[in-house]
């Protein structure tokens, strides 16, 4: 019985924090130990960082900056990649994408979002010998700095005019009202000015009594909220949503499902997220961008300073008409009067 | 002796714990621990944000400290480092541009006091109603995490920014840089005199005497006629104003404006290291430099080779249970 | 040999590793089953020690322990309680949220986690052990609500719900000795570690001396004085000290006891208490002159520790005085300092200190705001010079042992109940209020404290006495006022005539 024993006396405070500080004298020690030993590396080699402004698995065009990249680095021998997440917390980027910097191992550093090249113009203040490349973003006069973005009204356009195709279409889901649903993880310079005035110019091309119910969910990641969203925006009369909201995506495509109504794709090929309600998916190419854009940085080709836009016209962003639930759910008038209009935007 | 020779030994399965699982996630296992160990001292760069971050966690490791010995349990800490800089970035961006020193004074006073006001909410529950501050600060932390993510993201977002932020302060605001590129300013010599200043009430001042008492045992407080009310409020009021200190210094001298989430995690780390220092202010100081190393480690073994994002985290919070591990052992009682 | 059938340790040594000290040197002792033996010694004769390593709790260095003629390995207490032997500890240690069922349960030897456990024949069991040896409380109560004696009281039950055959007491209140009686009655083994000759010369059948941890021979009371016993325990030169009890103190101060000086404390008609509990008084009126002690005796629970709870105006929240007037100095309890009304609290560690804090911190307590401490008058940081000095003087004054920086904890029990003595006396207060100071302590100690308490009495002080030993009362006071359930039945003289025994009619 615990309590009849006799108790030892308490242990002072004072033995806990001499073992910190010796524990922690030792570690730094072998710290001190260690780092003597540290080998320089090779300096033929060339080394590429990818910076993931969050988490590579299940975010399409992060996957495609990650795979285009390993294509990339493949073909060279001297070439050593290296993927690093900078997960959710934003206010650790500008420290993270500066500690890569920081090592000065880094050749170049290549990331990919509308946010990251002001990031990236703030790091190269600090260290003005990095050189950056970003994908999906847009800075001018960088010279140690070259972007790429994709036309993203455009791309917009082509979503919303098949918005504007279903929500006036005789499709099963589609109700009399002309209004079209755009759900954004967030208000960002680059949705209010290009991607929701781009979605409502391709519906509107359609027919111009289209109006647009446009709501954010406020981050990237909150599944629920974005069902609440899509509910909200359903029981308002909207029968075609698009989302951009990441991992939010998710609650608009099974709220979506549940009121059968439908859902187009932004970035890369959804249809395969839910069948029959996911009708329309627009893609950009970012694999192949980043694949040439680094071959380019590698052979020593790259014209750092410079901020290209690809439009429809080059290729890298496309509208899927070849995917079998594409073709097999949605009816032939739509599909023909949206190829029509794929064709004259080039 | 023996002791030394214990340390030692633990520090040994510490090392073998971590390269072993580095082993199996890493495909460069060795270079991913070298720069785990060597890499917060590599360069300049990591070696200030090292002090950088140590400089906060002792700050927060401090207050929580202080409540600890009062025998109060501050779970709060994470909105009360967050909502309080919100709170003092909209204050500096209020002010005239050029405010400088003493905007920034203005900006850490207002930040100090929100964050006390929000701990001596639970202190009052705590005592006027006998709610157990431990509840009541996690929950008001919760609403108020929700809230602050809100504000910054809708009400007070800059809307010319890609990031969910305020807009920045202007950079009289900032505070001066020591180790410049990094990120350390004089954070960590005001974490330091805060912790120093915290030792002495606590060990030499009467108020400290009677809280530490009040904290151990307080039948022999009442029988000292040692006030209930006042430590019962005050300590959840330091621990406050230290959480909005932290939430302040990190604004003005790394993030220059309120990202959404970016003090996540400083108000639990603030409870680690008061943990580890066994609440001892002074001894925060060893305790944020061995977490802050910790931190700095994972951050370039994961720049410098293949760990991704969710097993860096494996290996701090691998590194934590450690530490935390060994030092709740020491106190475990035979029985 | 003798006694093959009962306890036997053979040459037991045993040296602590932490300060070297021999505890036991030795030690080879035979104790018969069914008897009542007595353990005496001073503080750190090695009575606790050699009762530790029969109860498990303390492994010897080597020795050999025999129970009923069969050689035992006793290498945790648990192997003692399943051969029938169970320690009381003089501090226990307890889970204060848990309530004194769930201790008992806690100690069943057939717990199994999946179990179910039948608490309602737990109840009845514990009913009926209250019921046959007379205690009184409920087994719903928390453990740390109780006091030292009920914790007492908790860890007995909790040994007689084992079927211990033999209990070893380690300095045992009044109210647990009563109960070892009865099961002594029962044919029970019983081992008491004392410091008081009286209770081992009333109490045992067999005493055992020890002294600097070497044995000084076994006896049976019936043939033994206190005179020889004193000489036994302390060595010839200081036994004079131990006889010299109060009784000849108050012989000479017996022409002065008719006349009560000021009155400076005075209970008009005062009730109230905890009223949860039978630990309430009603309609208490009595006087405390200058220069007079009077002792108040009763069963703790019947209103002892309340009356001492609201004369010292503690724990307010529990103790309530629900009508009547106390003045102390002309003041309601507690509104005046502690320099004037000093306070020796019955629950020494609990509230008389804190005990991982350090002897000169629980030291300072009631001067810590006091400017003599500090630096200097204008800044208020305490100066260690002045910090030490105030605890050498005290360490030295009373030869407490032990170092200033020590934490209270490592103080033995009797240097601990100094240091709160002496914090109470250190600035000669007026009034003393205190309560059972007695209580575990040897008896060069025990002197020590009344004879300082005794000076300042000559001076002018009050002293309002708690206490359920009704010896101690008779030793030490001119006035005996007798509590029975929370009600005063009488006021004495103390006579040459009072005995214990009549006091003790008077109690129960």
């Amino acid at each position: 019985m615990f309590f009849l024993f006799s108790g030892n006396a308490e242990r002072s405070h004072k033995i806990t924090a001499f073992r910190t500080l010796t524990f922690l004298g030792l570690i730094l020690l072998g710290v001190f130990f260690s780092s003597c030993s540290k080998q320089e590396e090779p300096q033929d080699s060339f080394n590429i960082a990818v910076f993931v402004p969050g988490v590579v698995s299940g975010s399409p065009i992060y996957e495609m900056l990650a795979a285009g990249a390993q294509s990339a680095a493949a073909e060279y021998e001297h070439v050593n990649l290296n993927i690093i997440e900078g997960g959710s917390n934003q206010g650790e980027w500008e420290e993270k994408i500066s500690s890569l910097a920081a090592t000065g191992k880094q050749d170049v550093i290549i990331t990919s979002n509308p946010a990251m090249p002001g990031i990236c113009a703030a790091v190269s203040k600090k260290f003005p010998s990095q050189y950056f490349i970003v994908m999906d973003g847009y800075l001018e006069d960088n010279d140690h700095i070259y972007t790429l973005r994709y036309d993203q009204e455009q791309q917009a356009m082509l979503n919303g005019h098949l918005a504007g195709l279903v929500t006036s279409s005789e499709m099963e889901g589609a109700n009399d009202q002309l209004t079209i649903g755009l759900i954004a993880g967030q208000e960002y310079p680059d949705m209010l000015d290009l991607i929701a005035p781009g979605f409502l110019a391709g519906a509107k091309a359609v027919d111009d009594a289209i109006e647009l119910d446009f709501r954010a969910v406020g981050n990237w990641y909150d599944a629920a909220k974005g069902a609440e969203l899509a509910r909200a925006m359903i029981s308002a009369g909207v029968d075609v949503i698009l989302p951009i909201a990441g991992g939010a995506n998710q609650g608009v495509v099974t709220a979506a499902h549940e009121a059968g109504i439908y859902v187009l794709w932004f970035d890369a090929n959804g249809y395969a997220q839910q069948p029959g309600t996911v009708v329309g998916s627009t893609s950009i190419q970012q694999d192949t961008a980043t694949y040439d854009t680094l071959v380019k940085a590698i052979e020593g080709t790259l014209p750092y300073g410079e901020a290209v836009t690809l439009g429809l016209e080059s290729g890298f962003i496309t509208f899927i008409e070849d995917d079998e639930l594409y073709t097999s759910y949605v009816p032939e008038k739509v599909r023909t009067a949206q190829n029509e209009y794929l064709e004259g935007l080039k | 002796m023996s002791r030394l020779l214990h340390s030692l030994y633990l520090i040994v399965l510490f090392i073998v714990i971590i390269f072993t699982i580095l082993l199996l996630i890493s495909p460069e296992p060795v270079m991913a621990f070298e720069d785990f160990v060597t890499g917060p001292f590599s360069n300049i760069y990591n070696t200030g944000n090292l002090f950088a971050i140590a400089a906060i966690l002792i700050i927060c490791g401090t207050g929580v400290s202080i409540s600890f010995q009062a025998g109060l349990f501050n779970l709060g800490g994470e909105a009360q480092i967050y909502s309080s800089a919100l709170v003092g970035t909209l204050v500096g961006l209020a002010l005239p541009e050029g405010s400088g020193f003493f905007g920034i004074l203005v900006v850490i006073i207002i930040s100090m006091i929100t964050g006390a006001a929000i701990a001596t909410i639970s202190g009052f529950l705590r005592y006027r109603y006998h709610i157990h501050e431990l509840i009541s600060s996690f929950l008001l932390s919760g609403g108020l995490l929700s809230l602050t993510d809100f504000l910054i993201s809708n009400t007070f977002r800059d809307s010319k920014s890609f990031l969910q932020t305020t807009s920045k302060l202007p950079e009289s605001f900032y505070l001066p840089s020591i180790l410049p590129p990094s990120n350390l300013t004089i954070t960590i010599l005001i974490a330091c005199t805060v912790a120093c200043i915290l030792w002495f009430w606590l060990y030499k001042m009467a108020g400290g005497y009677e809280m530490r008492v009040f904290g151990l045992n307080k039948d022999f407080a009442e029988f000292g006629n040692i006030s209930s009310r006042r430590y019962t409020i005050l300590p959840l009021m330091i621990n406050g104003a230290c959480f909005g200190l932290a939430g302040a210094l990190m604004i003005l001298s790394t993030q220059h404006a309120a990202i959404v989430g970016f003090s996540a995690g400083y108000g639990w780390n603030g409870i680690v290291i008061a943990l580890i220092a066994a609440n001892n202010p002074i001894m925060t100081i060893p305790a944020a430099f061995l977490l802050a190393w910790v931190e700095t480690g994972t951050r370039t073994a994961m720049a410098g080779s293949s760990v991704s994002l969710e097993m860096s985290e494996v290996i701090r919070g691998m590194i934590l249970l450690m530490i935390t591990l060994r030092f709740f052992k020491n106190r475990r009682s035979r029985s | 040999m003798k006694n093959h059938e009962g306890i036997q340790l053979q040459h037991i040594h045993k040296t602590y590793a932490s300060n070297q000290v021999h505890a036991c040197d030795d030690i080879s002792l035979s104790l018969e089953l069914g008897l009542k033996h007595i353990i005496v010694g001073e503080n750190g004769a090695g009575k606790s020690t050699i009762m530790k390593i029969l109860s498990g709790d303390i492994r010897p260095d080597s020795g050999k322990i025999f129970y009923r003629g069969a050689p035992v390995s006793l290498t945790h207490p648990e192997d003692a309680l399943n051969l029938g032997i169970g320690m009381i500890h003089q501090v226990l240690h307890f889970f204060p949220e848990l309530t004194v069922r769930e201790h008992l349960i806690l100690g069943m030897k057939d717990l199994k986690p999946l179990k179910k456990i039948d608490s309602e024949s737990i109840d009845a069991h514990i009913a009926q052990i209250c019921k046959t040896y007379n205690i009184s409380f409920s087994p719903d109560e928390k453990v740390e609500h109780l006091d030292a004696v009920s914790r007492q009281l908790t860890a007995l039950l909790a040994l007689i719900s084992r079927n211990v055959e033999v209990f070893i007491l380690d300095e045992p209140p009044q109210e647990v000795l009563m109960i070892a009686q009865r099961l002594n009655e029962e044919g029970k083994t019983i081992i008491v570690i004392t410091h008081n000759i009286n209770d081992a010369i009333s109490f045992g059948d067999e005493v055992t001396v020890l002294r600097g941890g070497t044995l000084q021979g076994s006896y049976e009371t019936s043939t033994i004085t206190r005179e020889f016993l004193a000489n036994r325990i302390m060595g010839d030169h200081d036994s004079q000290m131990l006889l010299s009890g109060g009784k000849k103190r108050l012989s000479h101060q017996s022409d002065s006891r008719d006349l009560i000086g000021n009155p400076l404390v005075i209970l008009e008609h005062v009730s109230g208490g905890d009223l949860d509990s039978q630990d309430q008084v009603e309609d208490i009126s009595l006087e405390v002159g200058q220069g007079e002690t009077l002792a108040v005796v009763g069963i703790r629970d019947n209103g002892l520790k309340a009356l001492e709870s609201l004369v010292a105006g503690y724990k307010q929240s529990t103790y309530r005085q629900t009508s009547g007037r106390i003045r102390i100095l002309g003041k309601r309890a507690r509104e005046s300092s502690y320099d004037e009304v000093g306070y020796i609290p019955s629950e020494r560690l609990s509230t008389g200190g804190a005990v991982s804090m350090s002897v000169i911190e629980n030291l300072i307590m009631p001067w810590r705001r006091d400017r003599a401490l500090f630096r200097s008058s204008r800044i208020p940081i305490y100066s260690s010079k002045r910090l030490n000095k105030v605890a050498k003087d005290v360490i030295r004054d009373f030869s407490i042992k032990g170092s200033t920086q020590d934490s209270l904890l490592s103080l033995s029990g009797g240097n601990i109940q100094k240091l709160i003595t002496a914090r109470a006396l250190h600035h000669e207060p007026q009034v003393l209020i205190c309560a059972d100071i007695s209580w575990g302590l040897d008896i060069k100690t025990r002197e020590a404290l009344f004879n300082a308490i005794e000076v300042l009495k000559s001076r002018g002080m009050a002293v309002l006495f708690f206490t359920s030993e009704v010896n101690t009362a008779i030793d030490e006071a001119d006035r005996i006022a007798i509590l029975r359930r929370g009600r005063l039945v009488s006021i004495i003289k103390n006579t040459e005539k009072v005995t214990a025994q009549s006091i003790g009619e008077m109690m129960l």
